[in-house]
């Protein structure tokens, strides 16, 4: 249904799409009790369908130290959706104590790409290097 | 025949008519009387037969009246009757109109109540979404700040959107290149993402 494809491209995020469901159901509500017809040219038909597809969607959980803009999770979606094979919906954290990057979960693998990583490795090499090496670096000191 | 003769006869004859008269008138007379003793035997004296005249045409007069009373009296009870009956038809005629526009102005009452709850719950919404989007607008700027001061901190520069945007696409390409887009033990879906979004309790953002 050509209602249903149009709702589907506008979800980027699963925020969006549990929206759209609660607007619809509730313009169902309100228009059961009265008798009248549901606005927009919605029926009861577009919610369902629109339910079942978005269901299926595969997730993927991001968590960025930023808040991307829309049309940035547009590119990422499509990038998703050309190497996954389906419609990608994207349930979003901001996390700023992650720097930078991502964290990425998708199909229950999970990978910490973020600035925070990188450098709590980086400190935690260094830590090592000091612990286990320090003649030298008292050798580089001097 | 000489005069006295004549005249004898004549006397004779005048006498027997007399006679024959009186008889006659006594007769007559007696028979008279015999019939008014018949007829006040029968009816009275006068006095009494007026009173029984008097009596009949009084009673002939009252249920001549009792009579027209009656019709009368029938009359005007159907006439009530269907009075009645015409008046009661209207009445319940106008019952019943009064009926249909109330129920037709309560219907019209509940729809505007709903028509008004609806609007007010839509607008109430719609306020809420407003206020939702500028307190998240609040909060983009907190997280971008606290983003900008610890990658001050931490790296001793501030990151760009852009290159933030680039780090992140870093980020999917080292993701694709280790093979997690494959399917992990679990599949995937929302309920998938429910489940552990209720062990994380990172900020989650809205646009």
């Amino acid at each position: 249904m050509r209602e249903v494809e149009e709702l589907l491209k506008s979800v980027v995020t699963v925020d969006e799409g549990l929206t759209i469901i609660s607007n619809l159901e509730r313009n169902q509500t309100i228009g059961s009790k009265s008798g009248k017809k549901l606005s927009a040219g919605f029926s009861r038909e577009v919610l369902d369908d629109f339910k079942t597809a978005f269901y299926k969607m595969q997730v993927v959980s991001l968590t960025l130290a930023i808040n991307p803009s829309k049309d940035f999770l547009k590119g990422l979606q499509k990038w998703f959706s050309d190497n996954l094979g389906n419609q990608v919906v994207f349930y979003l954290k901001v996390d700023p104590q992650i720097i930078g990057g991502a964290r990425i979960i998708c199909r229950d693998h999970f990978r910490d790409f973020s600035l925070a990583e990188v450098i709590e490795k980086t400190t935690k090499n260094q830590d090592e290097f000091v612990q286990t090496k320090p003649e030298m670096l008292q050798t580089a000191i001097i | 025949m000489g005069i006295f003769e004549i005249i004898t006869t004549s006397l004779i004859g005048i006498v027997i008519l007399v006679c024959v008269g009186a008889f006659v008138a006594a007769f007559v007379m007696a028979r008279i009387k015999k019939l008014n003793d018949e007829l006040q035997a029968i009816y009275g004296t006068e006095n009494e037969l007026k009173k029984r005249i008097e009596q009949y045409v009084a009673k002939v007069a009252r249920d001549e009246l009792s009579n027209l009373v009656e019709n009368y009296k029938q009359t005007l009870e159907r006439s009530s009757g269907e009075i009645t009956q015409s008046l009661r038809g209207v009445a319940e005629a106008q019952i019943s109109s009064l009926g249909s526009f109330i129920r037709d102005q309560q219907g019209l009452i509940t729809k505007q109540s709903e028509f008004i709850v609806g609007e007010v719950t839509k607008k109430a919404q719609e306020d809420i979404e407003d206020y939702k989007k500028l307190q998240f607008d609040g909060v983009d700027l907190q997280v971008s700040e606290v983003v900008e001061r610890v990658s001050r901190e931490v790296l001793g520069k501030v990151i760009t959107r852009e290159e933030h945007e680039r780090l992140i696409w870093d980020a999917v390409e080292k993701a694709k290149s280790q093979g997690i887009f494959k399917l992990g033990a679990l599949g995937s879906g929302l309920k998938h993402t429910k489940t552990q979004s209720s062990a994380n309790s990172d900020h989650t953002a809205k646009r």
